[in-house]
């Protein structure tokens, strides 16, 4: 049975067609086996391993849990984890050539540096210093009175030689502390992540004022609001070589060409091919337009092993984006339980006046 | 119109009078927890049949249909569905900490 259970973790991939796609972990699949729901089962199975940590990024695998698991962590990453951005953008004067409402959106998409832990969702107009952020934009370009001359030979002199504030960049948004916010963010005040995103470009004699409120919202209304850049998961490929089948000698080097560089293990005296690191490949299917090579090995998935890549664009730092992501799907299922609980204590069928004719 | 929130689950019409066949919607939610929900209540062996849909993409809620074996109410199912859910939730969020403790990972410099 242990064989059994490893061979059904396995997608089968043909040259032309996948088989073996559904997930077969539901009670009632197969005779004399409980697949009904255990959490200590669950538990001894489960493996969660990061792999890969950076400023940024992080890589990590969760192994043994079903796609719509993964599924909801990942739409969770991207839509649902809050996060602070501009939002309202009150413009008193924008004399540049960019339109106030592209600017407006520009400025909405950068990402702030603000932890939304510490902040409320506004409802409605009710501005406090607890759900809103104020910024102010305060730049005009000037021409630098030692500009070099330019007799038309040789390089013309840069911009930055020539102007003041040719750039209106993220850093040029000043934080205007609200009430007890001066106490609450002494420590980290609030500002762009990236200091050098180019908002717009100025002449001499443009300016732009503007003042920004800044809100918590959802990457579900409005993608500016998504904590990630990317958040995706890919499934484990999965090669088997067909021991009864072995690589001829002289193929060796074009069998290994077949896959990605550092998937199979070429020994340097026996010639004997192995898989080094299934993980690199990426299941080009390559090995299965070569006749000679049909029989020799089995490509697959690993149905149950998902391969997170997530990229964190914003406040939070790359390894707290799916502790966020499942404090916000516990939320939900807390959300939910109460609602439930309180139909069945409410008693009976409840009215069936939504019936929509 | 009027503003008020539709309550988060209701019985639609049809439902049998013991629950023992029911078809919630939910108000504002999406296949982020439908598809969830539907796998933990599947692994459930006294449900006898569970889907999920979302009827319309402009309208913000879903819809899990749930039959039980033995007339055994669809309602209690899906609260220990949902019990079940939270748990596996835990357990991942545990699993996650201890391996980011132990820090057996590759730590690396990314420029922005």
């Amino acid at each position: 049975m242990q064989v059994d259970e490893e061979a059904r973790r396995i997608v089968h991939i043909g040259a032309e067609r996948v088989s073996n796609v559904s997930s077969t972990d539901f009670p009632g699949h197969a005779p004399d086996e409980d697949q009904s729901w255990d959490l200590e089962r669950f538990k001894n199975k489960l493996s969660v391993k990061i792999q890969r940590l950076s400023n940024r990024s992080i890589e990590f695998d969760l192994v043994r849990v079903d796609a719509s698991i993964a599924n909801a962590l990942r739409r969770i990453m991207i839509a649902e984890v809050p996060t602070i951005c501009i939002e309202h953008v009150y413009i008193w004067d924008n004399t540049s050539v960019i339109a106030d409402e592209v600017l407006s959106h520009r400025i909405g998409l950068v990402p702030l540096n603000v932890d939304p832990a510490v902040m409320d969702v506004r409802q409605g107009n009710d501005a406090t210093d607890r759900n809103t952020m104020v910024f102010k934009l305060d730049v005009t370009c000037q021409r630098r009175p030692d500009a070099p001359k330019y007799d038309g030979k040789g390089e013309p002199p840069k911009d930055s030689e020539l102007y003041i504030n040719h750039e209106v960049l993220s850093k040029d948004l000043v934080w205007q502390p609200q009430g007890e916010q001066v106490n609450v963010f002494i420590d980290n005040p609030p500002a762009a992540t990236n200091s050098n995103i180019v908002l717009a470009k100025l002449r001499p004699g443009q300016s732009i004022k503007i003042e920004m409120h800044a809100v918590k919202g959802l990457g579900g209304d409005h993608a500016k609001f998504s904590p990630v850049a990317t958040a995706s998961y890919r499934i484990l490929p999965s090669i088997k070589l067909n021991p009864e089948k072995p690589i001829p000698p002289h193929l060796v080097p074009k069998f290994q060409q077949c896959f990605a560089p550092g998937v199979i293990h070429v020994d340097p005296v026996t010639k004997a091919v192995s898989v080094a690191d299934p993980r690199k490949d990426t299941v080009s299917r390559e090995v299965l337009r070569h006749p000679e090579f049909a029989g020799c090995v089995e490509l697959g998935r690993v149905r149950d092993h998902f391969i997170f890549n997530v990229e964190s664009e914003g406040p939070y730092v790359p390894e707290r984006l799916l502790p966020e992501a499942l404090s916000v799907l516990r939320t939900k299922i807390a959300t939910l339980r109460q609602a439930a609980e309180l139909l069945l204590n409410g008693g009976e069928v409840s009215d069936t006046e939504m019936d929509v004719s | 119109m009027a503003d008020a929130v539709p309550p988060k689950i209701r019985i639609m019409k049809g439902a049998e009078p013991d629950l023992s066949a029911a078809t919630y919607q939910i108000y504002d939610e999406s296949h982020t927890i439908g598809n969830a929900l539907r796998w933990m209540l599947m692994k459930n062996p006294k449900v006898e049949f569970c889907g999920y849909s979302v009827p319309h993409p402009s309208e913000n809620t879903i819809q899990v249909r749930i039959q039980m074996y033995d007339n055994l109410s669809s309602l209690e199912a899906l609260i220990a569905a949902l019990s079940n859910l939270d748990d596996l939730c835990l357990t991942i969020g545990e699993a996650y900490d201890k391996s980011l403790q132990e820090g057996e990972y590759t730590r690396w410099e990314e420029k922005s």
